[in-house]
């Protein structure tokens, strides 16, 4: 599995994560608030009648919103149901004398004790409305100088939510899982395609590589010949202008997955010297391209990594300053939250925007002043993904610029 | 002196066995493997340059029956010397890639020849290195890469970027002995010789 369909995976997993997450807290944070509201609406009712719903074997008309319809009362058992009257376990405890004289209002539930339920009663004093012991929902109100608790139990009411909620959970896992393997399967059949056009692409460009070797040492050898025989001449020189320009390739393509082996030689590399070393040594092939450069390099930044490989970058970086830069180029590298950032920018006349193309291999940019294979900056970005780290580029407000973090 | 150059390519043949002939002397060709085997029955070289991709008879087992007849060879590869072709044996005295120039080869006869002729030993760290016989004294062979790397870290000299395969090869090789020494990178440096725990 490569990094692009890991991270595909992750990040789909995340995002069907999120989305049954919110989906469901919002079917049960609506489901335990409805239940919460019904509660409300029978303490209010049992609060309209003074603390108790009288007899439970009656049926008060007053507690039905239409009572002359009869087959409303056959129903669904919600607030408004005749039914609640019958099935409800509730107690009223009244206060008077700011809370000391407690007196039983009504009392019909079986699950605590007429004395503990005004303890119970009396610590909710200071309250208005919520769940107590989890189930059981209050409601604290005055008349006529008298406060009344109300406290019914809503357990069985509960259940079905609590049900939805455990049921939600366990759903969410499976769907989860399976939508793991599901995208397992999706990331396979998209990411195949591309690993396949890879793969041979490097295979191409490994053979191409070597198919080019032999012919190169060949002309260059009977170049040698030539010249021995009759002198260098301008054809011979030209000749061996071109054996260079071709080596220059040659070697670059010699670089495509030249770390696929984990063939690196890990230690400390002083990258801040690294940079300035190169700069220093390149200040001249800036100054005649007619490039300002500004270095803002901090001292003593190190890395743990191939030193030939981030000297490779470094020059690559430069190599890309020289050609591209229009008149100016700037080097960045500091040190932040531990990671390395190395930034190289340059004014060009290219649009805003990302143009992380420049990392794939034979990709040139329009503004390109000189021959390119474009193979320079794919190298680079090998050379960063073999340290794990980040590299991007973007154009805005007509500068160019590179970032690498590593 | 005579040289035994074998490669596939007819053209690379004819080409550079003009170009030796120059610089040093008889240069006799082989095309393949079983040529190669013949010649060296009948005949005496000082070097052999062999591709590595010669037909008709495993590499691996030329470079055995020329070092057997304790003579040098400078194997050919078509792609970048790798860590695999610095490790497993059997080693050749001295890699190179294609593409070459003729100084390059002519400049790796002559090393090639100079090294073997020599009885130069020298020490690196508590590792004793023989190099007329390219190897760590009783250990491991050795590459004239991997002699050239050492030597300039002997004689405080920068290490070439590219040679970063010859560090790798020469730490594996370290660790197969069971030394302590190791060739790592120090900031503000370039690379060193240190024990390993350092």
């Amino acid at each position: 599995m490569n990094k692009a369909e890991k991270k595909f995976r992750l990040y789909a997993i995340f995002v069907i994560f999120v989305l049954l997450t919110v989906l469901l807290t919002v079917i049960n944070g609506v489901n335990f608030t409805m239940a919460a509201n019904d509660a409300d609406d029978i303490t209010q009712k049992i609060a309209d009648r003074q603390g108790s719903f009288g007899r439970v074997e009656t049926v008060s008309e007053d507690i039905i919103s239409e009572p002359k319809d009869r087959n409303f009362r056959m129903g669904p058992m919600g607030p408004d149901s005749p039914e609640i009257n019958a099935s409800i376990r509730y107690f009223t405890i009244a206060f008077s004398n700011k809370g000391e004289n407690a007196e039983t209002v009504a009392f019909n539930i079986s699950a605590v004790l007429e004395d503990d339920a005004k303890q119970w009663a009396k610590s909710l004093l200071k309250e208005k409305t919520g769940w107590t012991k989890w189930s059981y929902r209050y409601r604290v109100y005055k008349k006529d100088g008298t406060t009344y608790v109300t406290v019914i139990d809503q357990g069985r009411e509960l259940l079905p939510s609590f049900r939805i909620l455990i049921i939600s959970a366990i759903g969410e896992a499976l769907c989860l899982i399976i939508g793991w393997f599901v995208l397992h399967s999706i990331a396979r059949k998209i990411y195949a395609p591309i690993e396949d056009a890879d793969r041979k692409q490097r295979n191409f460009i490994k053979s191409a590589n070597k198919e080019f070797r032999l012919p190169l040492t060949i002309i260059n050898g009977n170049t040698e010949l030539a010249e021995r025989k009759y002198g260098p001449d301008d054809q011979t020189r030209s000749t061996r202008r071109q054996i260079g320009k071709l080596n220059e390739l040659v070697d670059k393509l010699g670089t495509i997955g030249i770390f696929d082996d984990g063939n690196m030689n890990i230690s400390e590399v002083p990258v801040s010297e690294f940079l300035c070393a190169a700069l220093d040594k390149h200040t001249e092939n800036f100054v005649s391209h007619g490039i300002e450069l500004t270095a803002d390099i901090a001292p003593d930044i190190t890395l743990l990594a191939d030193p030939e490989a981030i000297n490779k970058l470094i020059d690559e970086l430069i190599d890309n300053a020289i050609k591209y830069s229009l008149t100016k180029a700037i080097f960045t590298l500091k040190s932040e939250n531990g990671y390395v950032l190395l930034e190289a920018k340059n004014d060009t006349k290219l649009p805003d925007g990302p143009v992380n193309q420049i990392f794939d291999r034979f990709t040139t940019l329009e503004n390109r002043k000189e021959n390119s294979a474009g193979l320079g900056l794919s190298y680079v970005k090998e050379i960063v993904k073999a340290h794990n780290g980040r590299i991007s580029a973007t154009v805005f407000g007509g500068i160019f610029s590179i970032r690498i973090t590593l | 002196m005579r040289i035994l150059f074998a490669a596939p390519d007819r053209d690379l043949l004819e080409c550079y066995k003009k170009l030796l002939e120059i610089d040093f002397g008889e240069t006799v060709t082989a095309f393949d493997g079983t040529q190669v085997i013949s010649l060296l029955a009948t005949e005496d070289f000082d070097i052999v340059i062999l591709d590595r991709n010669i037909p008709r008879i495993d590499y691996e087992e030329l470079i055995e029956r020329i070092q057997d007849k304790e003579i040098p060879v400078i194997a050919l590869n078509d792609c970048p010397v790798s860590a695999h072709d610095l490790t497993e044996p059997p080693l050749p005295n001295s890699w190179l890639s294609y593409p070459f120039t003729p100084e390059k080869i002519c400049d790796e006869i002559k090393d090639t020849l100079n090294c073997v002729s020599s009885d130069e030993q020298f020490s690196v760290g508590d590792v004793e290195i023989n190099v007329p016989g390219y190897r760590i004294t009783g250990g491991p062979s050795l590459t004239a890469g991997e002699i050239k790397v050492l030597r300039a870290l002997l004689n405080g000299e920068s290490i070439a970027a590219n040679d970063g395969v010859y560090i790798n090869a020469l730490n594996t090789k370290f660790g197969k002995i069971g030394t302590e020494t190791r060739i790592k990178y120090k900031a503000k440096k370039g690379f060193e010789l240190v024990a390993q725990n350092e």
